[in-house]
């Protein structure tokens, strides 16, 4: 995970974690500084000025029986007055210590003091009483030895227990002030060592993970600019083979364009030669018709001739009867002339002569038979003739027939071809004029390539300037590279 | 376009020409010229002179009749009479096809008789031959065109059809 940081990042991060041991460092100076100090105030305010004001209240004290002393040895006002200033002191300073004084001890000696004080100022009250009474002195000396003299040795006393007691709290504030200041310069001084050790590792680590990727990188350059280095030669005879196959693009084009116009002179007469077609396929149409009209015209001749085939036929028939008739005529003539010779034979003499007139008869009928077998064979032929024209009309009623169909179709594709000799001129016409727009696209493709051909030119002399600049960047991937190694060797 | 004379009308002229010689010719001498009437029984052909019979007749509608003479076909009507008519072919014991009997030849006599065959071929002056036929109701043989062919003896067969049929003396009939 941390090897995919980057460096930025890792650097960041390192800088952070410093400026966080840095803060936290400086915050627990902050504190530390801050307690001692409270500590020091506490020592300062409480403690200090406990055992000031203990001291003041010694000496206010004390004041008050050097006072009562003096007026007692030498009674004049002046040590009166100071007696009562400085039990106005003392009265002073009780409450103060009060507010500085927490401890139960301090309180307890602090009331002794108040209690022993009050005692002895009334001790001296009396004391004075009796002293300004007449010969009173003695008897307040005696009182004074009995009564004042102790309670202001437990005054003394208390107010010495009191002193010590706040001495001893001001020693332990220093103690404890001292002993968190301590505390913080050790913690401080933690903060220092981890925070060091902390950024000498990281400085190590940077140290040794940048050493790793930018070798790594460097070596990635090193080995890029080895392959860009190949890309740009590669890149360079690429070039040097664009331009010159850009060259002949060039002159193909060219020739491209002399045949797109040779192809639009080309598509003009096409359409010119389709217009003329046109014209020729419209006038086979009108020929066709007329020709159709005139294979109608053939047709009802035909139909006409077979129906007087049909009837020619039938006058064949007629002819056969009427043959039939004369051969069956021809054939009784002959056997009448047959049974005439037969009578004359049997007239014996006198039938010679009926005899002649009979065989002449027979060979009259004889004659008329082979006639009438004649005209028999001759009316065949003529039926089997009218027969063989009555079919050869009918197949040719058929194949006039047939042949209105072919031309019904021939008119047909004769319009398709009209129509389509219009679609082939409109198309002609439509190639034609593609081929101008053509030409204009090849004119513009033929400026295009020569731009594309100057920026080969340039792409060529941009790619042996990327050589160079490949050239160049390797040597600095090498130079690098030796100086990350030698960093990572030293 | 210059033609000569249609063959129609050139065979005209010949018919015409020759009946005129037929008439204008002097008569032939009668062995010279007669001519024998040409059949064809069951296939065989055959010439009749007519001076042996009576008439030839196209066949007509022959009425069968039961008879214990075999060649007896039946009777036919001709000339307001009945009359028997014979199978030419059996007589002369020739098989008789599948052709049918369509002429008659009449024998002369008192009573007509009818003898019935195939078919009749014309009439015709034949070359009289010397050979003589020993087949039976045959006499001479005659060359009609390039066939030769026996001359029936009608009188012969007439006589063996009257044996046949019982019939008593010979029949009153004119010499030739």
């Amino acid at each position: 995970m941390i090897r995919l940081w980057t460096f930025q990042k890792k650097v960041t991060i390192a800088f952070a974690v410093l400026v966080g041991f840095v803060a936290l460092t400086t915050a627990v100076a902050i504190y530390a500084l801050h307690t001692t100090t409270v500590a020091k105030d506490e020592v300062i305010s409480f403690n200090a000025q406990g055992m000031i004001e203990a001291t003041r209240l010694e000496v206010a004290a004390q004041k008050t029986s050097s006072a009562f002393r003096g007026y007692v040895a030498e009674p004049e006002e002046r040590f009166l007055r100071e007696r009562d200033s400085a039990l106005q002191e003392f009265a002073e300073i009780v409450p103060r210590l009060q507010r500085l004084i927490h401890t139960e001890e301090g309180a307890r000696d602090l009331g002794e003091i108040h209690t022993v004080m009050e005692a002895l100022r009334a001790s001296q009250d009396h004391i004075l009483a009796v002293l300004r009474s007449k010969d009173g002195r003695p008897a307040a000396l005696s009182i004074l030895r009995e009564e004042a003299l102790p309670l202001r040795d437990r005054l003394t006393h208390s107010i010495d227990v009191l002193v010590e007691g706040q001495r001893g709290l001001l020693d332990a504030g220093q103690a404890d002030s001292n002993s968190k200041a301590s505390r913080a310069g050790t913690l401080l001084i933690c903060l220092g060592v981890v925070a060091v050790v902390f950024a000498s590792g990281t400085a190590i680590l940077l140290g040794r993970s940048l050493s790793k990727q930018i070798g790594g990188t460097v070596q990635h350059v090193q080995s890029s600019s080895a392959e860009l280095q190949t890309s740009a030669n590669q890149q360079a005879s690429g070039a040097k083979e664009t331009a010159t196959a850009m060259n002949e693009i060039t002159t193909t084009v060219s020739e491209l364009l002399v045949t797109s116009r040779q192809i639009a002179g080309s598509a003009q007469q096409v359409a010119h030669i389709a217009e003329e077609t046109l014209k020729a396929a419209q006038a086979g149409d009108q020929a066709v018709l007329q020709s159709q009209g005139a294979i109608e015209g053939i047709r009802r001749q035909v139909d006409t001739v077979v129906s007087h085939m049909l009837n020619l036929g039938k006058k064949s028939q007629q002819i056969g009867g009427v043959l039939d008739i004369i051969n069956e005529l021809a054939e009784q003539t002959n056997i009448l002339s047959i049974n005439a010779t037969i009578e004359a034979a049997g007239a014996g003499e006198q039938g010679k002569r009926f005899a002649v007139v009979g065989e002449e008869i027979r060979k009259l009928a004889d004659r008329v038979s082979g006639s009438t077998k004649e005209s028999r064979a001759l009316v065949e032929e003529i039926r089997a003739a009218v027969n063989t024209t009555i079919l050869a009309t009918e197949a040719g009623s058929k194949a006039v027939d047939t042949g209105l169909l072919r031309f019904e179709e021939l008119t047909r594709g004769f319009k398709q071809i009209a129509g389509m000799v219009d679609t082939a001129t409109q198309a002609a016409r439509e190639i034609g004029l593609s081929t101008k727009q053509q030409m204009t696209a090849v004119e513009q493709v033929n400026a295009a390539i020569s731009s594309a051909a100057q920026v080969t030119r340039e792409t060529e002399a941009s790619s042996a300037q990327t050589l160079q600049t490949a050239t160049q960047l390797a040597q600095l991937s090498q130079n690098l590279s030796r100086l990350v190694q030698s960093r990572a060797t030293a | 376009m210059s033609e000569g004379p249609a063959p129609e009308m050139d065979a005209l002229a010949q018919l015409k020409s020759g009946f005129d010689q037929g008439f204008a010719a002097a008569p032939r001498s009668s062995e010279a010229r007669e001519s024998v009437i040409l059949i064809r029984v069951a296939g065989e052909v055959f010439a009749i002179r007519p001076c042996e019979i009576s008439g030839l007749v196209k066949s007509r509608k022959i009425v069968p009749m039961p008879s214990r003479v075999p060649e007896l076909l039946g009777v036919t009507a001709l000339r307001g009479s009945l009359i028997p008519v014979y199978d030419l072919a059996a007589l002369l014991d020739i098989p008789r096809g599948t052709g049918g009997l369509s002429w008659m030849i009449l024998a002369p006599g008192d009573t007509l008789i009818a003898l019935a065959f195939d078919g009749f071929e014309g009439q015709q002056v034949p070359e009289w031959l010397s050979e003589q036929s020993e087949r039976q109701h045959v006499r001479q043989l005659v060359r009609a065109g390039s066939t030769i062919r026996a001359v029936l003896d009608v009188r012969g067969l007439t006589e063996a059809i009257r044996k046949s049929a019982g019939v008593k003396g010979p029949a009153k009939e004119k010499e030739q």
